[in-house]
């Protein structure tokens, strides 16, 4: 007798209450779960994105000004004044004295090179040996809202110019660039900068 | 049976009690990472853009150091500013720069600036300008010709009015004493040729003093109160550097409204002011034409109130009879007529070439008129306050130049000595404080150093040494022995120190 | 039950910590990007003074309109504004960028006492610190530009400090 009721008590199970509350409430806690997890590396996604291309952005944008900082105001070619804008810009820069005679380094050219649009710096531009580095991808192909219709529609005086575009005033070079990448779930994620330098040479 | 059953029951649930909790844990420990990561992230994120902030704080106080040991340059000392284990402290951040003479008499400064984890190192190349141009006084690189009836004197534009004569009490009246005499300076490469007559006498109230194979040849009727001994050496004309600015085009004008060309840095392709008209010009300001030309009874006028003007004059100057240059200060030292036009060309169509110059205004004026590759034949219209040199120089009958003796003083460039050549980004310099991405300001408060101000960390002369560098560069070094880095000496040529026999000789040499 | 109640509960605050991590970091990135645009916004305010002679900069940039070399009123003055930045409330102007210099009444003074600027200290290259007006006369400009505006953390502000010579 005892026997019986022991392998009895051993195989009693849950009710089909017990089990049905139990996983609703499981599945409750999964789905909250999954949910902030979603919302969390969504959102992840996008700080990091644009924080990326926060650092993409201030770091090219300092790249192109040191080099054009350095530049001789000469040099700089092509020389557009606003509302004419250029994607690209051939200069060189002074590196010293050596012998009484000042030492001019190699010609240098930064432009935007499309498909895929990426800012290019080459030394020695068209030689043989030339020197190329991509100093960065994700650039747009126009600037900030530029549309390609022959308006102006930012309203900067300039139209339709490129995503990375100069424009010459004496001395001083104005820079305008505009990075763009995908954002999570289809969003464009889009970050400009404007700065404005002067020629020390 | 039914107590057995609950026991049983209870059993049941102890074995099974907890599971869920050790499942919640790791759910908790799973976030508690993400999270972890997260904030890992963002302070990366933060680390490179405070750095990139931080790198733009620092190359500006890289600059301020520059503009410091610029400024120092120019008050003669010796362009240190701090040093690496003693840096001057501006805002936020550190500074020094380091001053190394090169062979060709030009001197590089090698600033550096930090601030937060941002660093900078920037150089560039000056050279001094050479010695006042003004200083000549009335100079000819040819021969000089003063034609009869003509006055060379002197004066001081900085000296105080004299007291006006005062009655007293009682009558009594106090004259002050007279001032010291001022003497002029005329002077040439080659010969001079003072001409007088009994009725039309000439007075030079100075030294003439011609070339080293010149002489001075006087006739009747002149007095020449100084010494016309020629020189041990000609003096060799400076090239005028012509300020590289775009053209703003031709500027014509007609109107009897006067025209202002206002402050900064213009260059015109032409400018034409015509009979009658005037243009003003307001100080400070550096002026470029290739062409100037004032129309008969024209009128410019030089406004140097604010600062003063610098008028460089390419291919062409050419002041038409009547026209007038006056300047509403009476300082010679704040206008400058640089004058690098030396072709002589038929501009007129009337198959007579035109000279580069030419003046023949009226009045008053009070300049400074440089034209080192131009003949200037000076009418007797015109009384020049200030001082003129010319490649030859021949003042007509009846000339008035007053030599303006605080021209003396003037540095050459009446605003400084210094000339800018070459600013590049160099790399950081290997030590420890550059290397090293912490707030430099926390570093040498740990050090216990006590940091200056810039203006206060000029390094003192006591030390100048010429040494090859690792490069085998020839270097010269002037300033303090103790900040001077010796790491970079291959070889010494030669030291000297303050007390030493040639010290000022080694220091003072261009 | 109590189990899953405590469960249930754990995990509440384990994810409201989670989701106060994610809004913390993402405002002190926004936080950073405004900096970003601040310290851009003083560099490009240097660099147009950088590209002007250093003997009208003071007339230019300071807070006088009537000493404006071109005539009254036409020359930038000392406020600016940076596009991505809003103004603090208390900021009359609604200028969120000042360029400061040591001045003492609008006059620019060599005994004006400002650590950040290294003064006093002479200005105009006669080696002596007096209480003249060096206005026109200086060899020397020490600049402080200062950004101030309203962000996601509050008032907050950024500074940038540089020298101009005349050569």
């Amino acid at each position: 007798m005892t026997r019986r009721l022991t392998s009895a008590r051993a195989r009693a199970g849950f009710t089909l209450l017990e089990v049905l509350i139990a996983i609703t409430i499981l599945g409750m806690i999964a789905a909250n779960v999954v949910m902030v997890t979603r919302s969390s590396s969504k959102a992840y996604e996008s700080g990091a994105s644009l924080s990326t291309l926060d650092i993409q952005l201030d770091n090219t944008m300092d790249r192109i000004a040191m080099a054009l900082m350095a530049a001789r105001k000469e040099s700089l070619t092509p020389n557009n004044p606003s509302p004419l804008w250029t994607d690209f810009l051939i200069f060189d820069q002074s590196q010293g004295f050596e012998g009484g005679m000042e030492v001019i380094g190699d010609l240098e050219r930064i432009e935007l090179v499309p498909g895929p649009e990426q800012i290019v710096w080459k030394q020695r531009p068209g030689a043989l040996d030339e020197r190329r580095v991509v100093w960065t991808n994700w650039v747009r192909e126009l600037f900030k809202d530029e549309i390609d219709n022959g308006i102006d529609d930012d309203l900067n005086g300039l139209t339709d110019e490129a995503g990375l575009s100069f424009t010459i005033d004496g001395s001083r070079v104005t820079i305008r660039l505009t990075l763009e990448r995908d954002g999570p779930e289809h969003s464009i994620l889009k970050r400009t900068q404007e700065t404005t330098v002067t020629c020390r040479n | 049976m039914m107590k057995v059953r609950g026991i049983g029951a209870r059993a049941r649930q102890g074995e099974r009690g907890g599971s869920v909790l050790v499942v919640a844990l790791l759910v908790v420990v799973g976030v508690a990472m993400l999270g972890a990561c997260l904030v890992q992230f963002s302070a990366s994120m933060t680390r490179n853009q405070m750095q990139a902030v931080d790198n733009k704080r620092a190359f500006y106080l890289a600059e301020a150091g520059l503009s410091e040991a610029l400024l120092g340059l120019r008050m003669g000392k010796s362009g240190n500013v701090g040093s690496v284990g003693m840096p001057a402290r501006l805002g936020d951040g550190i500074l020094w720069v380091e001053a190394l003479g090169t062979p060709d008499r030009r001197i590089v400064l090698k600033s550096n600036g930090l601030c937060g984890g941002g660093r900078a190192s920037l150089s560039i190349v000056v050279e001094r300008r050479s010695e006042s141009t003004a200083a000549l006084g009335i100079f000819s690189d040819g021969d000089l010709v003063v034609k009869s009836g003509s006055v060379i004197d002197a004066y001081d534009s900085t000296a105080p009015e004299p007291e006006e004569l005062v009655a007293g009490f009682g009558g009594l009246i106090g004259v002050p004493p007279p001032p010291p005499p001022i003497a002029t300076r005329v002077g040439s490469n080659g010969n001079i040729d003072v001409q007088g007559t009994t009725r039309l006498t000439t007075r030079i109230a100075g030294d003439v003093t011609p070339g080293p194979d010149g002489v001075v040849t006087s006739g009747v009727g002149v007095t020449i109160t100084g010494s016309t001994a020629p020189r041990m050496e000609p003096i060799a004309l400076p090239e005028i550097t012509v300020p590289k600015l775009d053209s703003k085009g031709d500027l014509i004008h007609k109107s009897l409204t006067p025209r202002t060309v206002y402050a900064g840095e213009n260059r015109y392709d032409s400018m034409i002011v015509g009979a009658g008209a005037q243009v003003i010009i307001s100080g400070p300001q550096i002026l470029v034409v290739g062409s100037m030309v004032l129309d008969d009874t024209a009128r410019l006028t030089i406004d140097t109130a604010l600062g003063s003007v610098e008028i460089h004059a390419t291919e062409y100057l050419n002041f038409g009879l009547g026209s007038t240059v006056t300047t509403v200060l009476e300082d010679p030292s704040k206008v400058r007529f640089l004058i690098s036009a030396s072709q002589a060309v038929d501009r007129d169509g009337d198959g007579v070439v035109d000279p580069p110059v030419t003046i023949n205004s009226t009045g008053k004026m009070y300049a400074t008129l440089y034209a080192p590759m131009a003949p200037i034949a000076l009418g007797n219209s015109l009384e020049l306050f200030g001082a003129i040199t010319a490649s030859s120089l021949s003042l007509s009958q009846g000339a008035k130049l007053h030599f303006d003796e605080a021209l003396l003083s003037d540095d050459g460039a009446g605003a400084g000595n210094v000339q800018l050549l070459s600013w590049r980004i160099i790399p950081l310099p290997d030590v420890p404080l550059a290397s090293l991405r912490i707030d430099p300001l926390v570093a040498l408060r740990l050090q216990g150093t006590v940091l200056t101000k810039p203006a206060d960390s000029h390094q003192l002369i006591d030390f100048a040494i010429e040494f090859a560098d690792l490069e085998g560069r020839t270097r010269t070094f002037i300033g303090e022995e103790t900040q001077f880095n010796w790491t970079q000496v291959q070889t010494v040529v030669t030291t000297t120190r303050r007390g030493d026999v040639n010290f000022d000789a080694v220091v003072d040499a261009p | 039950m109590i189990e899953l109640m405590v469960v249930m509960a754990v995990l509440t605050m384990a994810v409201g910590m989670f989701s106060s991590t994610l809004v913390a970091t993402s405002r002190h990135s926004r936080m950073k990007r405004e900096t970003a645009i601040a310290s851009e916004g003083a560099r490009r305010a240097l660099e147009w003074m950088r590209s002007q002679p250093c003997s009208i900069l003071f007339a230019m940039y300071n807070a006088n309109p009537a000493d404006d070399p071109a005539g009254p009123g036409t020359a930038p003055g000392s406020n600016f504004l940076v596009p991505g930045l809003s103004p603090r409330k208390a900021d009359a102007d609604g200028f969120v960028g000042q360029i400061i210099f040591p001045v003492t009444n609008g006059v620019l003074r060599e005994d004006m006492v400002s650590p950040v600027l290294g003064m006093p200290r002479d200005l105009n290259g006669d080696d002596v610190i007096d209480d003249a007006a060096h206005s026109s006369d200086y060899l020397l400009l020490p600049v402080h530009v200062r950004i101030e505006w309203n962000g996601v953390a509050g008032d907050v502000s950024f500074d940038l400090y540089n020298q101009f010579v005349r050569l």
